[in-house]
């Protein structure tokens, strides 16, 4: 991908802020990529179709077979999940019924805000590092260590294409085949 | 009819390979959800070596009994046990040790689009992954497979450049797993 000169340092803080006001501001957005996560030595990894609008999330996982085997939707406070064989579980927090239902979770919550390379919206950042071009590189919020190793610079607002987080011994790589409006 | 013919496929198919293609679909309606194609090679029963190419380059292999997934670039392979995983996956359908009528009812759905089809509805549905399933068969071979899911979800599978019964290396069903790659044991 193209890569942007370098700016000077201020210039990135304030190419940042730009950015990070343009992309908060973008809804309905929707993205369709693979993860791959790790719980100690064991691991998964599945596709991921995302569509976001506003606070409302559809949230699609499939097995790397192509299979669905979740789908998550609702609201922070509300979320819904439907597995392979037509049952459906509700609770307040997506992660907790992921666990209950698949035995793993994602911190849904942060992706919402992190897969978008920016931190979550008026919550503590532990600390963040910019690249030249005002984006993020690495960023420490709710005990997650995101690295965003690759970006999409073809487009405006540019987003983030490949990312690596780790919480204690779980480790994440997502990466973003595409990004759309949802 | 097509019954007979899908049986005829499954007896006298030792291997196959040739490229698929994967849509997605949601719901009844036509929204195009996901699009994905490879190459696959299988042997019966239970081999078989699944390549995504597009979008994202991820390669399923399995030796009947353990399951390999590799994706390149999350740098990490998954291993597990192949029944726990595979159910009815699409390439056991093909490829699979145990005749369809024992889990599935075969129904002869007739022709179109210049194929014969069967449809094969699971006899347990609890477990099943799959809702209803149809194949179609075209000069004694499965040329297309369609998976309806309890999402709503409609996966429609297309095999291309199909080549039966060549003889296929036994290296092409077990996965070695490249330099710096961790193998993880699947969830």
């Amino acid at each position: 991908c193209a890569t942007l000169p370098p700016a000077p340092p201020g210039a990135a803080e304030a190419a940042w802020h730009r950015h990070e006001a343009a992309v908060l501001a973008q809804t309905p957005w929707s993205l369709d990529g693979n993860f791959g996560l790790r719980i100690g030595h064991r691991g998964w990894s599945a596709g991921l179709r995302w569509v976001q609008t506003g606070d409302r999330f559809h949230i699609d996982i499939y097995d790397p077979l192509g299979r669905t085997v979740a789908v998550l939707t609702g609201k922070p406070g509300d979320v819904t999940l439907a597995d392979s064989s037509g049952r459906a579980y509700r609770a307040a927090s997506a992660a907790e019924l992921m666990q209950h239902a698949l035995g793993w979770s994602l911190p849904v919550g942060g992706l919402r805000y992190w897969v978008r390379g920016v931190p979550v919206a008026n919550a503590p950042v532990q600390s963040r590092q910019l690249d030249a071009n005002g984006r993020l590189r690495v960023l420490q919020q709710s005990g997650w260590y995101i690295r965003y190793s690759d970006y999409d610079y073809d487009t405006a607002n540019a987003r983030p294409t490949r990312m690596i987080m780790t919480h204690g011994d779980v480790r994440l790589v997502l990466v973003v085949n595409q990004w759309g409006k949802g | 009819d097509a019954i007979a013919e899908l049986e005829q496929f499954f007896n006298q198919t030792h291997t196959l390979k040739g490229d698929f293609t994967q849509r997605v679909y949601e719901t009844q309606g036509s929204s195009l959800l996901r699009t994905t194609t490879g190459s696959f090679e299988l042997a019966r029963p239970d081999r078989f070596n699944w390549s995504y190419l597009k979008p994202h380059e991820q390669q399923i292999v399995s030796d009947g009994k353990k399951m390999w997934v590799y994706d390149r670039d999350l740098a990490q392979v998954t291993v597990s046990p192949v029944a726990k995983r595979l159910g009815q996956a699409p390439i056991m359908l093909l490829g699979g040790g145990t005749p369809l009528s024992k889990s599935f009812t075969l129904s002869d759905e007739g022709q179109s689009n210049g194929m014969s089809w069967v449809q094969l509805m699971p006899k347990q549905l609890h477990d099943a992954q799959f809702e209803r399933i149809r194949l179609g068969l075209q000069q004694g071979l499965v040329r297309e497979m369609v998976l309806y899911d309890q999402f709503g979800h409609r996966t429609v599978i297309e095999l291309d450049h199909l080549v039966q019964n060549s003889s296929l290396p036994a290296t092409d069903f077990v996965f070695s797993a490249p330099p710096g790659v961790d193998v993880v044991n699947g969830m």
